[in-house]
């Protein structure tokens, strides 16, 4: 290891941080005094511009050959690489969403912290250890803090903020604490480290380590909070509600498909040892049982409250929690299949919710809210508009061809697998199934919304470009890989490979 | 490859439609029918040139690579059982294409969300992988919620909704279903012709034959499951009802016998004698509720429910004459009631703007061609001989007969009924004093006619030559029969 090396392994990484300052001094220094729009145009440009760099490097850096830097603090190799490069895109897609705003002065601070938030990502996906998988949540967890805070102007911006704040440090003692007992008992904090100290612990009995029990649900309670599981989701809702809808729509993708990479990685490669079961009637203590629970409490709650919901914000939050929980079945399916599944359904989720979130930013624009209400009569205001909605919707709904309807079957055939001759797993994919049926009934609402009920305001929506095209580029991503799943499929499949 | 032509024709139409301006719409309604007509050419040629002496089972099969990830790929072909019915969904799509002519609402979504159901629906009927299978089936449900929401009548919210809930819980069964399956082969095939030859274990049939049967048979309006079809027809607009009842509601008997019975003989053996007894309730109780209807086209939804019943039953007796004459009930099942409908929708409430009986009267005075044909249908309703109801019936009940001759007898009361209820609305609708007010209603148009005609054409053609059907029906239920006899 030498740092001529690492610094071109990071290369992606100097470019997202280069970008941050260059943006920031371009705004200290030329752009003061020129229009909100304009600043937000250049400087979301010269971000954008930074981005496609990093990508391309990030794109480049996947034909290199794998690597491991300081004690595997950072892992380059396929797995990780591609989600840095999806990482990116993400945070593209997000500040392509973001050039027609105008609700705060801030601009350079920003686009810079998107960036900041991207880079603690970037490094939670190539951290296999505790000490930087946790600082690089941190980075990313007070950046988006302070990103949901950024429309001064509304309460409810700051309300959402604070809560998410709030819920954030509760949820990093939670993780840190987690963290530590793992550590001081094995005196390991690289993942690998940890498998196999934690291996010989487990011979003597899970029973009787009470500790490592403590330290698996504190970790685990942590993870819940980023991934917005029930019973962790409470912030989830009022946050996606203030938050200023770029934000709301990268905490809903970008830091989701991080963190669960980033728990999938801790708890297959570092605690295997200690995964238990949660097979019908078989069931061992252990982190797939409380996944289990974890995730059938954040099916139903998610899916049965978000048909409460008038504002679509808040329901897609609570989708959010429910999808939390389709994704974690492929997790604790603990298996190959299970794994690719997880991965594929991160990367469709993201997009689908990207997607919908920049037509409802669209139409929040044209009808002053994000309600129920303000959907209504899409479909005649702007049929194009309505014809992506329907398309996210439906994915999210798990209908075929949308690629939501692969990303379900994987995960639930994931589940069955391991246990094929009794179906251990039978009783958490049926219900999964069943909650799913609920899920559509608050789907077709928005449907029935955009094209049944009248608009109050019959004008046409006028479509911002950038905008339009990002949520385009989501529906085009989720129909071609759901038509097409094949090749996504066989390259996240050789990817976990490293991971079974 | 002719048979995946009737699905990329139709989609090709929606794909065209897009991109015509909104305001053209005429040129709309006949992009549509044009691509109605193509696919209906497809599916005559594929009937016609169906080889009754070939050994293969499927015929016209094309096979693609989709996801072999899961090995799941792109298989269709067609046998004796599934090429009358895309004959069927080919008849009804340009039928109702023409009978849509006077839709001015939002022209254009409409034909496209039309046509992308008819492609679901062909795509059923010839898929030969039960993945392909299942996403077709979605394709053809999901438009559903919109055609019946945005463009129907009487309470359209509640019928669209309770419409598709119904329908999604039946693939939610459907989908886990196909998940037990895909894992049980080991995650290698999907393959509908392999997985019939594979030999599931005992056990895990009989869990898996209630989950497939009862999720198609939902879509097939299975008692109790049976709600949302007459209150979804009655909510639909009149071209939609067409399909729904034509075509739609056979998707879901098909499927039993696809994706259930076909994969899983001996579970269809222990669970059938059971589901028969459902059927029968159909059969009776259907007949009966549509006798107290007030409502014409609730008459002609329960109807319906009461002739799926008859489908059902003869795929539930799974003697070799009953799965003919449930093949031939659901072809000739599918043009009668898109004659009820066409009649009911199109040429009486869109003129008169009332489907309450007691209103309605002496219409065979101002639209005959209306009256006849409504009678046609509803002789082949009651299985007058000569016309396709009666051969199909009559292979049904002679076929439950040597197999449970107590439900035959019983199911004797809904053919009773049936005959009762018909004659009811025609004479209170056609017969007897025209209310004054519906003296000069607009005349029928002869693009009207001709749908209507062309209907009733074949439901008389299939009745004075049935083997044109039943050859090859029997040729390929004759496996599949001894299959279940086991």
């Amino acid at each position: 290891m030498d740092y001529l090396t690492l610094t071109k392994y990071l290369a992606p990484e100097i470019v997202l941080v280069l970008t941050a300052f260059a943006v920031l001094m371009l705004d200290l220094n030329v752009l003061r005094r020129e229009p909100l729009p304009r600043r937000f145009a250049v400087l979301g440009s010269t971000t954008l511009g930074g981005l496609a760099l990093a990508a391309a490097l990030a794109l480049w850096r996947l034909y290199w050959d794998p690597a491991s830097f300081f004690a595997d603090t950072f892992v380059v190799d396929p797995l990780n690489g591609i989600f840095a490069l999806i990482i990116i895109a993400i945070a593209a897609l997000i500040t392509l969403i973001s050039l027609p705003e105008k609700f705060t002065v801030h601009v350079s601070e920003y686009y810079a912290l998107i960036l900041f938030a991207a880079l603690g990502m970037e490094f939670m996906i190539f951290a296999e250890e505790l000490i930087m998988i946790f600082v690089s949540l941190e980075l990313t967890a007070i950046s988006l803090f302070a990103l949901t805070a950024f429309d001064r102007a509304a309460r409810r911006s700051i309300e959402a903020a604070i809560k998410y704040m709030l819920f954030g440090a509760l949820s990093t003692a939670f993780l840190l604490f987690g963290m530590s007992y793992l550590c001081g008992l094995t005196g390991q904090t690289s993942l690998a480290g940890l498998s196999s100290a934690l291996t010989s612990y487990a011979a003597g009995g899970w029973g009787e380590s009470a500790i490592v029990a403590l330290g698996v649900l504190l970790l685990l309670a942590g993870f819940g909070y980023k991934l917005a599981a029930a019973p962790f989701h409470g912030w989830a809702p009022d946050t996606f509600e203030g938050a200023p809808l770029p934000v709301t729509s990268y905490i809903a993708s970008g830091s989701k498909v991080a963190a669960f990479l980033v728990a999938a990685k801790i708890l297959i490669t570092g605690l295997p040892a200690l995964s238990g079961s949660a097979l019908w009637g078989n069931g061992e203590p252990g982190w797939t049982l409380a996944l289990a629970a974890i995730s059938a409490v954040s099916m139903v709650l998610g899916n049965l409250v978000a048909i409460l919901q008038k504002n679509v914000k808040r329901l897609l939050a609570y989708s959010s929690i429910a999808h939390a929980g389709y994704i974690l079945v492929g997790l604790l399916a603990f298996n190959r299949l299970g794994m690719t599944s997880l991965l594929y359904y991160i990367v469709i989720y993201a997009l689908t919710n990207i997607g919908a979130f920049a037509v409802l930013q669209i139409i929040a624009k044209e009808s002053g809210g994000e309600t129920m209400a303000d959907l209504a009569g899409a479909g005649r205001r702007s049929p194009l508009l309505a014809l992506l909605m329907v398309i996210l919707v439906l994915s999210l709904a798990g209908v075929p061809p949308m690629g939501g309807f692969i990303a379900k079957f994987l995960v639930f055939a994931a589940a069955i697998k391991p246990d094929a001759a009794s179906f251990g797993l039978l009783w958490l994919v049926a219900l999964a199934v069943a909650a799913n049926a609920v899920a559509l009934y608050y789907y077709l609402l928005i449907l029935k919304q955009m094209y049944i009920i009248e608009p109050a305001n019959p004008t046409r929506i006028k479509l911002p470009r950038t905008v339009t095209t990002a949520a385009a580029l989501c529906v085009l991503a989720i129909l071609y890989w759901g038509i097409f799943p094949q090749r996504l499929l066989a390259q996240l499949e050789s990817m976990s490979a490293r991971l079974f | 490859m002719v048979l995946s032509l009737t699905v990329i024709v139709s989609l090709l139409g929606a794909v065209l439609i897009m991109v015509v301006p909104p305001e053209r719409k005429n040129l709309i309604r006949k992009l549509a029918t044009g691509a109605a007509f193509l696919s209906l050419v497809f599916a005559l040629i594929a009937f016609f040139s169906y080889d009754l002496d070939s050994p293969d089972q499927f015929q016209f099969r094309q096979e693609l690579t989709w996801i072999p990830a899961l090995g799941v790929n792109y298989i269709v072909g067609g046998d004796g059982i599934s090429l009358p019915l895309v004959v069927l969904t080919g008849f009804i799509i340009f039928c109702g294409a023409l009978i849509a002519w006077n839709i001015e609402d939002r022209t254009k979504e409409f034909y496209v969300l039309l046509l992308i159901l008819v492609a679901g629906v062909y795509g059923v009927f010839i898929s030969l992988d039960l993945l392909l299978l299942f996403v077709f089936y979605e394709l053809a449900v999901v438009p559903m919620y919109l055609l019946i929401g945005v463009w129907g009548s009487t309470r359209k919210e509640y019928g669209a909704m309770k419409l598709t809930l119904y329908l999604m819980v039946g693939s939610a069964l459907i989908m886990l279903g196909i998940v037990l399956i895909f894992i049980q082969t080991g995650g290698e095939t999907l393959d509908l012709t392999k997985l019939a030859q594979m030999s599931f274990p005992r056990h895990f049939q009989m869990l898996i034959f209630p989950l497939m049967f009862l999720g198609f048979g939902v879509l097939a309006g299975l008692w109790p499951f049976h709600t949302w079809s007459p209150v979804g027809h009655v909510a639909a607009p009149t071209s939609v009802s067409m399909l729904h009842a034509g075509v739609l509601m056979k998707l879901g008997a098909y499927g039993c016998l696809r994706g259930a019975m076909w994969l899983f003989p001996e579970g269809a053996r222990v669970w059938l004698p059971w589901i028969i007894i459902l059927t029968t309730v159909n059969v009776v109780y259907g007949s009966m509720i549509a006798m107290v209807q007030r409502d014409f086209k609730f008459v002609i939804g329960y109807s319906s429910v009461s002739h799926m019943g008859f489908v059902v039953m003869g795929l539930s007796a799974m003697t070799e004459l009953s799965l003919a004459g449930a093949v031939l009930q659901m072809f000739s099942h599918g043009i009668m009631t898109g004659l009820f409908f066409a009649v009911v929708g199109r040429y009486v409430y869109d003129r008169t703007h009332t489907r309450d009986l007691t209103k309605l009267g002496g219409l065979m005075k101002i639209m005959p061609s209306g009256g006849v044909l409504f009678i046609i249908a509803g002789l082949a309703s009651m299985g007058m001989p000569g016309l396709s109801g009666f051969i199909a019936e009559l292979q049904i009940l002679m076929g439950v007969w040597q197999a449970y001759p107590v439900v035959a007898a019983l199911s004797g009361i809904g053919i009773l009924v049936t005959a009762a209820y018909i004659l009811r609305v025609i004479h209170s609708v056609f017969f007897g004093e025209l209310p004054a007010a519906f003296a000069n209603l607009p005349p029928i148009t002869l693009m009207e006619k001709c749908a209507g005609g062309v209907l009733a054409a074949l439901l008389i053609l299939i009745g004075l030559y049935p083997s044109l059907m039943t050859r090859m029906i029997f040729h390929s239920v004759q496996p599949l029969a001894a299959l279940l006899q086991g």
